[in-house]
């Protein structure tokens, strides 16, 4: 077994409200080896995107360990996470959260050019992963003139700009009806391959859920292996 | 891993900028989101205009205070004024006069009477201010630039013969030819005064462009004045003028004429004392900057207003878009740079608005007096449009302001004015980055 690029042990994750405290996580264990791809699925409201959002460090827990690429979470200061963020993770949210006021390719160059990448390098990169999803002649068109899938499609190449070591999706074609949703599932399937990178994929699609080397169910604050 | 050790201003800039401003160019751009923008468009123009009237004060009153200043100080004040007793004998003063002017600085002198009468014609009568000039006048290079001659000659040339100023002539409603009687007091003991008449003819009316300096003049001959007047009624004094008045020698110069003078036996026991431009007209010029300190402390409101309208566009702008800013942060920007984009963004908003009000401020402040007498052109048109009676508009009222305003850029003030503008944006951003930065990427997944 090679090593593992996500290594959570005992992860503990609550909410607590005024009348309870909500046990999302409870003393989970998640582990995936590099380069491998699986899907997580579960009930709505266990707690997939709070895991997500802690394996992207958005997101603090309660207790147990989580380490990402050789960082820990549970050690690191919040001051430093950006850095994790930006060298190690690849988000994409169920909603496609592009920037209204830049065309699809600033949308896709602007994380590298942000993170110190030099302007041309930037928007080379960002040219050559629209081509990748497909979208290189919407290149200068605003999130507004795209439909739903091109607007995912873009939003998975931003993902992959500072060639992620993770990329973490949570439900990406949830908000898409089904002809939008097919070319992102493509997209999404070849990702692992094609960007050569670690994926932990939160769907409800049963076309999805196959996608992968392994699938997981989160249920109860704990993982169980279903494939 | 590697840390951006100087972040990178560009990226933040290009970021910051097109999130505030959008891009202009766009036809797929709808209402919506024309509206959006169209708050800092109206936050950059708040602050250009702003700028707009500070400026033209600024430039207006220094250019006014400039130009009162040298009317006054080369039509009447001179440089520096050496008073002289009234017994003091001609012989005697041409030699003081010849030492003086070999003074080094020292360009021209010349010796002058001053009293007050009463000016009467036909027509009325009115306080007059003597001033018992010498020839040396028309040879002074500042009295005859800002002197203009409406009529007639500039100086007397025969002993009854008086030069009016401009509005003295038109109480008196005297024209050149016309004769004016001038009432004086003469005492021989300083209690009993016994009026003197004397009648001039008038050979000249003039003007300084200032009427407040020029209203009452009644120019006669120095020899004229002496005969006229008294020690008891008048003040004698030798003008001195100097290559820089403005410089730092002037007291210095000040006190080697007075050394001069004491080898006339003239000392300031004797009331004869060397006194500089400055403190003749000190309370004059204090009350110019006091008036434009006022005005000028009125403009900065205007421009702190302007700031904190940028302030609250800059913060309705980070509530609005809470989501763009996670975003930004959920790839990796640190919380420094998520305000700094802000802090940038609102800067060089603040830079957009004051160089645009400062290019309109200056252009308006360069063409005041064209702007001016367009605008008097046209009320004036109206006015007569309007009612029959031919009174020429003013703007300006010439009892207080000069006729035509000297503009000199000084670029030291539009320096001063664009920093502390681009400054004050920064400030006034501050507190909208700093709000940027409680927003966490975490809102993200959760979103809907
Ligand atoms: N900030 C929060 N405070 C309290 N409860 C929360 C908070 N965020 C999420 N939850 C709760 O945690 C549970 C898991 O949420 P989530 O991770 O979004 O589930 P999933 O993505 O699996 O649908 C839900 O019951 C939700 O109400
Ligand atoms: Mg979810």
């Amino acid at each position: 077994m090679s090593e593992p690029i996500i290594f959570c042990e005992n992860l503990t994750k609550t909410f607590s409200s005024s009348a309870e405290v909500l046990r999302i996580l409870d003393n989970a264990d998640f582990v995936l080896e590099k380069g491998k791809a699986c899907t997580i699925l579960g009930p709505s409201g266990s707690g997939k995107s709070t895991f997500l959002a802690i394996l992207g460090s958005l997101e603090r827990f309660d207790s147990g360990t989580v380490k990402i690429a050789g960082y820990d979470l549970g050690q690191a200061q919040e001051k430093m996470l950006h850095i994790f963020r930006r060298e190690v993770i690849g988000f994409v949210f169920q909603f496609h959260f592009l920037l209204n006021d830049f065309t699809a390719l600033e949308n896709v160059a602007i994380p590298a050019y942000m993170a110190g990448v030099p302007r041309a390098e930037s928007w080379d990169r960002a040219k050559k992963l629209l081509d990748l999803v497909g979208l290189n002649n919407r290149a200068t068109h605003f999130p507004s003139q795209l439909s739903g899938g091109e607007r995912q499609r873009v939003a998975i190449a931003r993902a992959l700009i500072n060639q992620p070591s993770v990329v973490l999706a949570d439900e990406p074609t949830g908000n898409l009806d089904p002809a939008s949703a097919s070319a992102v599932k493509e997209l999404l399937k070849s990702l692992p391959e094609i960007a050569r990178t670690t994926l932990v994929l939160v769907t409800h699609d049963p076309e999805l859920a196959g996608i992968g080397d392994s699938s997981y169910l989160l249920k109860g604050g704990h993982f169980e292996c279903i494939r | 891993m590697h840390q951006v050790k100087n972040p990178n201003i560009r990226p933040l800039t290009f970021v910051g900028l097109r999130l505030l401003f959008g891009r202009p160019a766009n036809e797929q751009y709808n209402d919506l989101y024309r509206a959006r923008h169209s708050v800092f468009w109206g936050a950059v123009l708040g602050i250009g205009i702003s700028l707009v009237p500070l400026y033209i004060v600024l430039f207006v009153s220094n250019g006014m205070i400039q130009g009162i200043t040298d009317r006054y100080l080369e039509t009447k004040t001179s440089h520096l004024q050496m008073s002289l007793p009234f017994s003091f004998d001609a012989t005697q003063r041409n030699a003081l006069t010849q030492d003086v002017s070999r003074m080094p600085g020292i360009i021209s002198t010349s010796f002058e009477v001053d009293g007050i009468g009463l000016a009467a014609s036909q027509n009325g009568s009115t306080s007059a201010q003597i001033r018992g000039l010498d020839g040396a006048v028309l040879q002074d290079k500042g009295f005859n630039r800002f002197i203009s001659v409406d009529e007639g000659q500039m100086y007397p040339n025969r002993q009854n013969e008086v030069v009016l100023g401009r509005y003295l002539a038109r109480k008196l409603e005297v024209k050149t030819g016309d004769s004016v009687t001038l009432i004086t007091l003469r005492s021989n003991d300083s209690t009993n005064y016994l009026p003197k008449l004397a009648v001039f003819r008038v050979a000249g009316i003039i003007s300084s462009g200032y009427r407040e300096l020029d209203a009452n003049w009644f120019i006669i001959q120095s020899d004229a004045a002496l005969r006229l007047l008294n020690s008891a009624t008048a003040y004698a004094f030798m003008g001195i003028k100097i290559s820089k008045p403005y410089g730092s020698d002037l007291d210095r110069i000040a006190s080697e004429v007075s050394r001069a003078g004491q080898k006339y036996g003239l000392t300031s026991e004797q009331g004869a004392r060397v006194r500089t431009w400055r403190e003749i007209e000190k309370s004059l010029f204090q009350s110019f900057s006091s008036t434009r300190s006022v005005l000028v402390l009125i403009m900065v409101i205007a421009i702190i207003v302007a700031a904190l309208n940028l302030a609250s566009a800059l913060t309705t702008f980070v509530i609005e878009h809470r989501a763009e800013i996670a975003i930004i942060r959920s790839f990796g920007v640190s919380r420094t740079q998520a305000a700094l984009i802000f802090l940038l963004g609102g800067t060089a908003t603040g830079a957009i608005g004051c160089i645009a009000g400062s290019l309109a401020g200056i252009a308006i402040s360069i063409f005041i007096n064209q702007i001016i007498s367009g605008m008097q052109a046209i009320l004036g048109f109206a006015s007569r449009l309007l009612s029959a009676d031919r009174q020429t508009i003013q703007l300006l009222n010439p009892d207080y302001y000069l006729e035509h305003i000297p503009i000199t850029m000084d670029w030291r003030f539009v320096v001063l004015i664009l920093l502390s503008g681009i400054a004050l944006s920064a400030i006034a951003s501050i507190l909208p980055a700093m709000k940027s930065t409680s927003i966490a990427p975490a809102e993200l997944i959760r979103h809907e």
